[in-house]
């Protein structure tokens, strides 16, 4: 199997950072799959503020309620 | 528009449900000096790539479209709502959440621990829950047992798990398993024996190439967030290696993953 180096990824160490950070960390044994509706919370603690990361395991059988907003 | 959303926030304090603030394309450090200026303690994530923005299929939030509102329902799935509407949505769904422990009967001292257990976060809590668990205090010794009991119930079943896996030869998921709960459950009362378990486990030639692996998907990684062209060259090509040489390991096949996500970039 041969994969084709991505340019860009080459050119630019932002994009592979933000892969890296929504791919979590590889040291840990991830748990978690992505579930049937296919989203899942950042495994990265950088990512979050006032917590650490959640999961969606943690949060089975609760409501979540999520705020997508701009800096106003 | 704050108020408003901790308002709806506060009526909720008391109901199985968790408000979360997603910031999209902007630095942590902004996110958390925006997040203090304005006086939100929830917990949020600085969506800076916007992937998890995508991946809840919320359109492009900008200056022009601020707030965007998804709720998860406790089956898991999302509706779309908005912050006028959120209220309204939030009833409709609330029915159907439960705490995996009633929060009834918990006395005030415990209420942080019982947070920390209701959320997965063991370990944490575990000190607090000794200290109550020999409290004078009948009703913090028995929020203390309530909880432990919970947390204890939890620890077995997945002991339990990795030893069904032991038994069926799945030693690398059985390491895992008994790894994971070594982590998640300390500072309880964990089965003595299980170090000397995991122990055993990593002699085993399976569960050394499943760690082999991982330590090469480490160092691929590392290399991936390094500065220079070449370094992030070396580390793709490691990522490479691994997903042809190991790819029946766990990090075989998240090196692949990995190579596919890079390469839709």
């Amino acid at each position: 199997m041969t994969h084709r180096s991505p340019i860009r990824l080459l050119l630019a160490g932002g994009l592979c950072a933000a892969t890296l950070a929504a791919f979590g960390s590889s040291t840990t044994i991830a748990q978690e799959g992505n579930s049937a509706t296919g989203f899942r919370f950042p495994a990265n603690p950088g990512s979050w503020v006032n917590s650490q990361p959640f999961t969606r395991k943690q949060l089975e059988g609760k409501v979540a309620v999520m705020v997508f907003f701009e800096e106003g | 528009m704050w108020p408003g959303l901790q308002a709806v926030a506060s009526k909720y304090q008391d109901k199985p449900v968790l408000f979360l603030a997603v910031n999209s394309g902007t630095p942590r450090f902004e996110v958390q000096s925006y997040l203090k200026k304005n006086r939100v303690t929830w917990p949020a994530i600085a969506d800076l790539d916007r992937s998890f923005e995508r991946s809840c299929g919320v359109p492009p939030v900008t200056l022009k479209n601020i707030y965007q509102v998804r709720i998860m329902k406790p089956d898991g799935k999302l509706i779309s709502s908005s912050p006028t509407r959120m209220e309204q949505a939030l009833g409709g769904v609330i029915g159907a959440a439960k705490w995996n422990v009633d929060p009834v009967g918990i006395p005030a001292s415990l209420k942080t621990a019982w947070f920390q257990v209701e959320f997965g976060n063991f370990t944490r809590a575990a000190t607090a829950l000794k200290k109550a668990g020999k409290s004078r205090k009948p009703e913090t010794k028995q929020g203390a047992r309530k909880l432990l009991d919970y947390v204890e119930g939890k620890m077995n079943k997945q002991i339990e798990a990795a030893k069904a896996a032991e038994s069926d030869g799945k030693v690398w998921q059985a390491y895992r398993d008994y790894s994971d709960a070594a982590i998640r459950f300390k500072g309880y009362e964990l089965p003595r024996d299980i170090t000397a378990t995991v122990k055993k486990l990593r002699t085993d030639k399976a569960v050394k190439a499943e760690l082999t692996a991982l330590r090469i998907l480490a160092a691929a990684r590392k290399k991936l967030g390094g500065k220079s062209v070449s370094a992030r060259k070396a580390g793709f090509r490691t990522l490479e290696r691994l997903a042809d040489k190991q790819s029946d390991t766990q990090a075989g096949q998240e090196a692949q993953r990995l190579i596919d996500a890079l390469n839709k970039q």
